[in-house]
C-alpha cells in the first residue's frame, strides 16, 4: 500500500514528459508580458511616478532599501522599463530562462510595490506563479520532470473550481442577476452596455448565469480527461474571449495558456499506449 | 526529497486555499493570500453600484476632487484601486495608512486641505453604470474589509 502510494507521488509529479508545451507556455508567457509591457508604458508617469496619485505598498521603506522601493522620475522608471526589455526577450526567446524569469519577477515586485498592491488581478498572480516556476525550472531540457506542469493543472483546476462553488453558493448567482449585473456594472464595456439596454428576458440571464457555472465545473474538470479537454480547452478559450469583449479584463488570457500544461500528459500518455 | 516536500506543501497550501475561499473561512497563514487571490475571482455581484470620492476644501469651500485624471485605467480598474482592497486584507490600520498618504498627495497636487474620503452609493440601471448616479446616498469611508 505504501509502495504504491509512493509509487503514484512519484509517477504524478516526477514523470519524464517532453518539454513542448512548457516551451510554448514559456513563449505565450513572454508575449502576454510584453503586452503588458506596452500596455504600461504611456501610463508610466501617472501609474509609477510621483506624477499620478502613487500610494507604494511599503509607505516608508527603511533608509538602506528605500531607493529599491521608492518611485522615481518618470525618465529613471521609463529606462528601468525601457532595460526590462532584456530579460523578457531572453525569455521569450529561452536564453537565459531562469535569470531572466528572476529579474522579471522583481520587476513584477516593483510593480506591485508601486501600484499592482491596489489591483491585484488573478492574472497578475498566474504571472508570478508562471515566472517562480521557470526561475526554478529553467527552459528545460528536452525531456523535462513533469511537476511544474502539475503546479499549473492543479492551480488553474483549483481556480475554475472554487469559482464554480463559491459562485453557487452566492445569492446573486441563483439567478440572471449576476450577469445582468455585470453587464450594467463599471467594467462593462459598449458592447456589454448595448446588451443590457436590449429588450432580453430576464430568463435568458438566468440561462447565462447558469450556463457560466457549469461552463467553469466543466473546464476544472474536462481539462483532466482525455475524451473532455479539447472540449473543454475550447470553451475555456471562447469563455475568456466573452469576458475580454464584455469586461474588457484581458488579463485572465494567462489562465487559457496554462491549458498547455494539460497537452504535455496527453501526448506522454499517448507514448505509452503506443 | 526536498523538493517531495515543497511539492507536498503546495498541495496542502493549495487545499487550504481552495476551501477557505469556497466556505469562506479566515486563512492561518498569511503567504496563503497568494493563493487564495487566485481563486474565484469576480464572484461577487455588487447590488448598487459603489465607488470612493474625494472632498477637499479651498478657498471658494467643499469641492469634490476629480481623480480619474490620475488614473490612465478603465472605470472599473479605477474604482477597484480606489477601494484598497488588498491594504482592507491586511487590516484596517494598513487601508487607513494607505488613504491618509493619498489624501496628503491629493492634497499637495490639488491645493486643497482636509481631504476626506466617502463613499457613493446608486441604484443599478440597464441604461448605463452612471444612468442614475446622483439619486443614491454619500456615507463616510470605513476601512474595514
Amino acid at each position: 500500500m505504501k509502495n504504491n502510494v509512493m509509487h503514484m507521488w512519484r509517477t504524478f509529479w516526477f514523470e519524464h514528459v517532453s518539454n513542448t508545451s512548457w516551451s510554448f507556455i514559456r513563449m505565450g508567457l513572454g508575449v502576454i508580458l510584453f503586452g503588458e509591457w506596452l500596455v504600461l508604458l504611456p501610463r508610466i508617469p501617472l501609474l509609477l511616478t510621483e506624477n499620478g496619485l502613487l500610494t507604494p505598498w511599503v509607505i516608508d521603506p527603511p533608509s538602506m532599501i528605500s531607493w529599491l522601493l521608492e518611485p522615481h522620475s518618470a525618465r529613471v522608471m521609463y529606462a528601468v522599463h525601457g532595460v526590462v526589455l532584456v530579460p523578457l526577450i531572453g525569455f521569450i526567446t529561452g536564453r537565459y530562462t531562469r535569470i531572466s524569469a528572476a529579474v522579471l519577477l522583481l520587476y513584477l515586485f516593483y510593480l506591485w510595490q508601486l501600484s499592482y498592491h491596489a489591483f491585484p488581478t488573478t492574472g497578475h498572480r498566474f504571472d508570478v506563479l508562471l515566472l517562480v516556476l521557470f526561475a526554478l525550472q529553467g527552459s528545460g531540457k528536452k525531456m523535462m520532470e513533469v511537476w511544474p506542469l502539475r503546479i499549473l493543472q492543479l492551480q488553474v483546476s483549483a481556480t475554475y473550481m472554487s469559482s464554480a462553488l463559491k459562485k453557487s453558493l452566492l445569492p446573486d448567482w441563483q439567478s440572471g442577476n449576476a450577469i445582468l449585473g455585470g453587464l450594467e456594472g463599471r467594467y462593462a464595456t459598449p458592447l456589454a452596455q448595448w446588451i443590457a439596454t436590449q429588450p432580453i428576458p430576464m430568463h435568458v440571464y438566468d440561462v447565462l448565469t447558469w450556463s457560466v457555472l457549469f461552463l467553469e465545473f466543466f473546464i476544472a474538470v474536462g481539462l483532466w480527461i482525455p475524451e473532455l479537454r479539447k472540449i473543454a480547452m475550447i470553451t475555456g478559450v471562447v469563455f475568456h474571449l466573452m469576458i475580454a469583449l464584455l469586461f474588457g479584463l484581458l488579463w485572465f488570457f494567462v489562465i487559457p495558456l496554462c491549458y498547455l500544461s494539460f497537452v504535455s500528459c496527453r501526448a506522454e500518455a499517448r507514448q505509452t499506449h503506443m | 526529497m526536498l523538493l517531495s516536500l515543497g511539492l507536498a506543501l503546495y498541495s496542502v497550501a493549495l487545499l487550504l486555499a481552495f476551501t477557505s475561499t469556497t466556505l469562506r473561512f479566515p486563512l492561518p497563514f498569511r503567504p496563503l493570500f497568494f493563493l487564495q487571490g487566485m481563486m474565484s475571482p469576480f464572484s461577487s455581484v455588487p447590488i448598487t453600484n459603489m465607488e470612493v470620492v474625494a472632498f477637499g476644501s479651498d478657498a471658494t469651500g467643499e469641492r469634490r476632487i476629480d481623480l480619474a485624471k490620475y488614473f490612465p485605467v478603465s472605470r472599473g480598474q479605477m474604482a477597484y484601486r480606489l477601494w484598497f482592497q488588498t491594504s482592507r486584507n491586511a487590516g484596517p490600520e494598513v487601508a487607513e495608512q494607505h488613504y491618509a498618504d493619498l489624501a496628503n498627495q491629493i492634497e499637495r497636487k490639488e491645493n486643497v486641505r482636509d481631504v476626506h474620503f466617502m463613499i457613493e452609493t446608486w441604484p443599478r440601471s440597464q441604461l448605463g453604470y452612471d444612468a442614475l448616479r446622483g439619486s443614491g446616498s454619500l456615507t463616510p469611508l470605513q476601512y474595514e474589509k
